[in-house]
């Protein structure tokens, strides 16, 4: 630098002072251009208008004393460099203005213009320093705060917070004020042990920590941590990368990495393979392999179908090169006592291609076997039932047979060429227990035809037309009985079922309504219907006596169950009723109250 | 009324039932009876030969067959008639009379044409009234 054309301004009110030293300066700057001031007001005037290179700066001013001198002065010039003038008196005061960012300070008896030209030009150069230094501070705080990273300076050994860019704000939502107050501990989530929280401060070193923001979030960070010096003080910059997604896929892969191996490696009664298409196996893992106490390991890089005896293997190979062609196969195979079921599906590449395949096998023997004993005990039972069908057909031909004659007896005894009234009275009596000892006969044949027809005709039937023709074969009893109806079958009235049975249940149902009627009330039968998914709900209701559902609930339905005691009853209707829904794929239900009626609910399937 | 019936039957009562009620219904001027399958094979082979001699006996216009018997059954007895006799004798037809109740006998007794109905034990005027108007006997009975 050229000294010589320096443009000084010397702040002097003492006129004497001021020609020494601007002799002791053309001394030593021959061309230097001097400017003089007197007060404060002055120099600020010539700090305004001139590019001054150094103020040389008197502490005692008319409009101005002390160091507030200096720092109204260097507020206003904060580049120009100030070295202080001043009387032994003001030392102290001079040092005190070092601290406060003046360049030197000379005590006015001790100037000479060595000491004079020294110490302008240490300021001017050391100005300079400051000055680009300055410039370099204010270039890395424009890239701490304006970088799109979160950044964070915080002391290295307190850990406490001391700068925050706005992107940390933006993403942690703290404030600067509150950033300010914490330590980088107070960011950690709460979950993260101490021995681990003493590792992850580590300078020049990049860590994968838990973060909490403001809002509780819980997220996954790395922070790659530069030891640096700011503002004297040892820091630490932390530059955060928010790594939440990356490490949730990384979790996304290991867990389904580590379902596959539970799945395969835990694969029951079998085993699962990839084979590449020379059949070697690449992969294989599970519970059970066909050749036992032999390591995974055996298997791998070895020919799938070598493992097999002689007799399958050609089945096999064909097998598996269906599954190369696209298809997917299973089928069984034998291996000494043992079964297996071997599925196999194509794995398929990017491109379409099948390079490899999948194949699992399963040891099926336990099932075959319990299939093969399964069948024989089928065949046991159907030999039986068959048998015992043969035995009740038979029992009761030879039953029916001797009663049959003795029906055909009776009807042509003529009871009025009976002159005498006991015997007469007698074979009354002995055709009433025939006709009696008949009806129950039939009844029961009747039950087991039921249980023994399963493919009985079904039919599209109107329930109204059915219900008709078995009201009209008892119309008598119904007139004389005074019974009325209410029947409304608008909403459904077609079933599929068969017309026998049909006519057997609404007559059964119809007789039994009558027969346990109230005493104290005419007998009122409703019938109604509606259509339910996949078939048709029909109710019969009466009021009638009605039947103690919780004493026979489980009853109602069984065989030779008399909830009344009418000397005409069985106990066979509802049996036979149930039995020909139950047979027809039907349901009956049954509601009821002592003496207010009963409702009968029959569902037809369609 | 048609000319003659054969009652086979191995029960005694049933036999003299049938008579009583035939004859009481005016079915059938003559019954015959045989007491199993055999004996009703055996009186249509007797009544060939005596044929052949020149007799004029008739042949039964309906057989009244019992299924369960001894010896040869209802159903043994159709087969061998069938084989042997029926072709001679086209007029002659089969009422099954039985207190079977299993469903397979009924479902065969269809199978056979010969088979004009089938009567549940016992025989009675009212199925004899019914049996009258059968489309096959109607004739008979104009």
């Amino acid at each position: 630098m050229n000294y010589n054309n320096l443009n000084i301004l010397v702040v002097e009110d003492n006129q004497g002072d001021f020609i020494l030293i601007q002799e002791y300066l053309q001394e030593i700057f021959i061309t230097a251009k001097i400017h003089h001031a007197i007060t404060l007001a002055e120099a600020n005037e010539i700090v305004d208008t001139e590019n001054l290179d150094v103020i040389l700066l008197d502490l005692t001013l008319p409009d101005g004393l002390g160091i507030d001198t200096f720092l109204s002065l260097q507020s206003k010039a904060e580049q120009i460099p100030v070295i202080i003038i001043t009387g032994l008196e003001d030392s102290k005061l001079a040092l005190e203005s070092l601290h406060d960012g003046a360049q030197d300070y000379i005590v006015k008896d001790d100037c000479t213009p060595t000491l004079l030209s020294k110490s302008i030009k240490y300021g001017i150069e050391r100005s300079n320093i400051r000055k680009h230094l300055k410039k370099s501070e204010e270039q890395y705080k424009y890239l701490f705060y304006n970088n799109p990273l979160p950044m964070i300076a915080f002391d290295t050994e307190s850990k406490a917070i001391f700068m925050v860019n706005e992107a940390a704000i933006h993403f942690y939502g703290y404030n600067e004020v509150e950033f300010l107050k914490m330590t980088m501990n107070d960011l950690l989530f709460k979950g993260v042990d101490n021995l681990k929280k003493q590792n992850i401060f580590s300078a020049d070193a990049t860590k994968d920590v838990k973060h909490t923001k403001k809002n509780h979030k819980i997220i996954d960070v790395e922070i790659q941590q530069h030891s640096i010096v700011i503002e004297g003080r040892n820091a630490t910059l932390a530059v955060i990368h928010e790594v939440t997604e990356r490490n949730r896929a990384k979790e996304q892969m290991r867990q389904s990495e580590q379902n596959f191996r539970t799945i395969s490696e835990n694969f029951p009664n079998g085993a699962v393979s990839v084979l590449n298409k020379d059949f070697s196996i690449i992969y294989t893992a599970g519970k059970e392999f066909h050749i036992n106490d032999v390591p995974v390991s055996y298997f791998i890089n070895t020919n799938y179908v070598a493992h097999f005896n002689e007799l399958e293997k050609q089945k096999i190979t064909e097998m598996l090169k269906k599954v190369f062609m696209g298809d997917t196969i299973v089928f069984e195979v034998n291996h000494e006592d043992l079964t297996y079921i071997i599925s196999g599906v194509p794995l398929y590449e990017t491109n379409g291609s099948i390079q490899k395949i999948l194949i699992a096998s399963q040891n099926i023997t336990l099932q075959k076997n319990n299939e093969k004993e399964k069948e024989h005990l089928i065949e046991e039972l159907t030999q039986i039932n068959s048998d015992l069908r043969q035995f009740s057909y038979i029992t009761s031909h030879n039953l029916r047979a001797p009663l049959s004659n003795l029906l055909g007896l009776l009807k042509l005894i003529d009871l009025n060429s009976i002159e005498d009234p006991t015997t007469k009275l007698l074979l009354e009596n002995f055709q009433d227990c025939t006709i009696q000892l008949n009806d129950t006969v039939n009844d029961l044949i009747n039950v087991l035809i039921i249980k023994n027809n399963v493919n009985i005709k079904k039919e599209p039937l109107e329930i109204s037309k059915i219900f008709e023709k078995v009201s009209n074969s008892i119309k008598n009893h119904l007139v004389e009985t005074e019974t009325t109806f209410t029947i409304e079958l608008d909403h459904a009235n077609t079933v599929n079922f068969n017309n026998t049975y049909l006519e057997s249940i609404l007559l059964n149902l119809l007789t039994n309504a009558v027969k346990y009627s109230s005493p104290t009330r005419k007998p009122h039968i409703s019938l109604t219907s509606e259509k339910i998914f996949g078939g048709v709900k029909l109710y019969f209701t009466d009021n009638g006596l009605g039947i103690d559902l919780k004493r026979y609930k489980d009853r109602v339905f069984g065989l030779y169950q008399r909830f009344h005691n009418h000397a005409d009853s069985k106990g066979l209707g509802l049996y036979i009723v149930k039995s020909q829904i139950g047979v027809m794929g039907g349901e009956i239900d049954v509601q009821s109250e002592v003496d207010k009626g009963t409702t009968f609910i029959i569902t037809f399937k369609n | 009324m048609v000319e003659k019936v054969m009652c086979i039957d191995d029960d005694q009562i049933t036999l003299m039932l049938c008579e009583m009620i035939i004859k009481k219904a005016a079915f059938a001027g003559e019954i015959i009876t045989s007491n199993n399958g055999k004996e009703g094979l055996t009186w249509f082979s007797n009544f060939f030969k005596n044929k052949k001699t020149g007799s004029q006996e008739l042949p039964p216009h309906i057989i009244f067959l019992d299924l369960n018997m001894p010896v040869i059954n209802g159903w043994d007895f159709i087969e061998d008639y069938l084989m042997k006799y029926a072709d001679r004798l086209p007029e002659t037809k089969v009422v099954i009379l039985s207190s079977t109740v299993n469903p397979e006998d009924f479902s065969r007794a269809n199978r056979y044409d010969i088979v004009i109905d089938f009567i549940n034990k016992p025989l009675t005027i009212e199925e004899l009234d019914e049996l009258k108007k059968n489309e096959q006997l109607v004739e008979c009975f104009l």
